[in-house]
């Protein structure tokens, strides 16, 4: 017997039946298959998020303004300098009013003190005897 | 858009781009179309039904997964075989981890078909050992070269040539001389 015999022996042969609940089961497959890459892509893109969400910030932040040169550089009042006036308006007041020598010499006492420290703590306020 | 280009609305290429697009009923309309020539493919290298549907499955998870990649002008169901093929083979080579020998020797044993089994073309084929079943349908029904079914395998062109060679003489004694042992080689 020849090739053809068997070829044509073999395409003959009839189709098998094509089983109706492949399709419902290939479906349900496919379904699962979608449902698994979007489970992927979505755990992908939160890893992607992750790693660059700091880089994004980072790079999205404002950065740090520096204080403009006119403002870093300007001379600051001195902190002293509102009571040292009001010390002097005291004394004003004092030699006014003619207060008393004691009362005088702690105002004086109190103006050299702020003049060299600033706000360093007052001298203990004379009694009035 | 191009009317050389432009598919027949009922055309395969016009249910590809529609199933590309998501279309359900264009995805089962292509299933329609193409399953019972793979599943009768599958069966025919597996001999198995279980088998064969699940190769029918996973050949279509695998275009509905590479439906981009398909051109619309190339018919779908020789792409469509040659997964189901390989799907099958690729079974076949974890299954029969066996060397060519032993391939060969499977060929040679003395059991034969009975008469009522040569007169049923689909048992000889089943009664050759799966290996040599899968050469001999792919070569003879569907046109693979010795090189592809070689290189598939894992093997050589020499070894596939060889192995339809004594699988078709075995078939050929099977049809002429079923039951009938004193003419093996």
């Amino acid at each position: 017997m020849t090739r053809e015999p068997i070829q044509a022996r073999l395409a003959a042969l009839p189709e098998p039946e094509l089983p109706p609940a492949l399709w419902p089961r290939l479906h349900l497959a496919r379904v699962r298959q979608r449902e698994r890459r979007k489970r992927v892509v979505a755990g992908g893109l939160a890893m992607l998020a992750v790693v660059a969400l700091p880089l994004v910030y980072t790079r999205l932040a404002p950065a740090p303004v520096p204080a403009p040169a006119v403002l870093a550089t300007a001379p600051r009042a001195p902190l002293h300098e509102e009571p040292l006036r009001s010390v002097d308006r005291a004394l004003q007041h004092a030699y006014e009013r003619g207060a008393s020598e004691q009362e005088l010499q702690w105002l004086w006492q109190r103006r050299e003190t702020l003049a060299e420290h600033g706000t360093a703590a007052a001298p203990p306020q004379p009694i009035e005897i | 858009m191009d009317a050389r280009t432009a598919p027949q609305p009922d055309s395969e290429a016009a249910r590809l781009r529609r199933a590309r697009r998501g279309d359900q009923a264009a995805f089962e309309a292509l299933y329609h179309e193409h399953a019972r020539a793979v599943h009768a493919l599958a069966f025919r290298l597996t001999g198995n039904t279980a088998e064969a549907e699940d190769i029918v499955q996973e050949t279509f998870l695998r275009m509905f997964g590479f439906l981009s990649g398909l051109r619309d002008d190339t018919p779908l169901r020789p792409w469509l075989k040659r997964v189901a093929a390989n799907l099958a083979i690729d079974r076949l080579r974890r299954q029969h981890r066996s060397g060519t020998e032993a391939e060969l020797a499977l060929l040679a044993d003395d059991s034969h078909a009975s008469a009522a089994d040569a007169v049923d073309a689909e048992a000889l084929l089943r009664r050759l050992p799966p290996p040599a079943r899968t050469v001999v349908w792919l070569h003879e029904m569907e046109g693979w070269s010795h090189e592809d079914l070689g290189r598939r395998f894992g093997r050589t062109a020499s070894w596939s040539k060889s192995l339809l060679s004594r699988a078709l003489t075995r078939l050929r004694q099977d049809l002429e001389f079923p039951g009938d042992a004193s003419h093996d080689p």
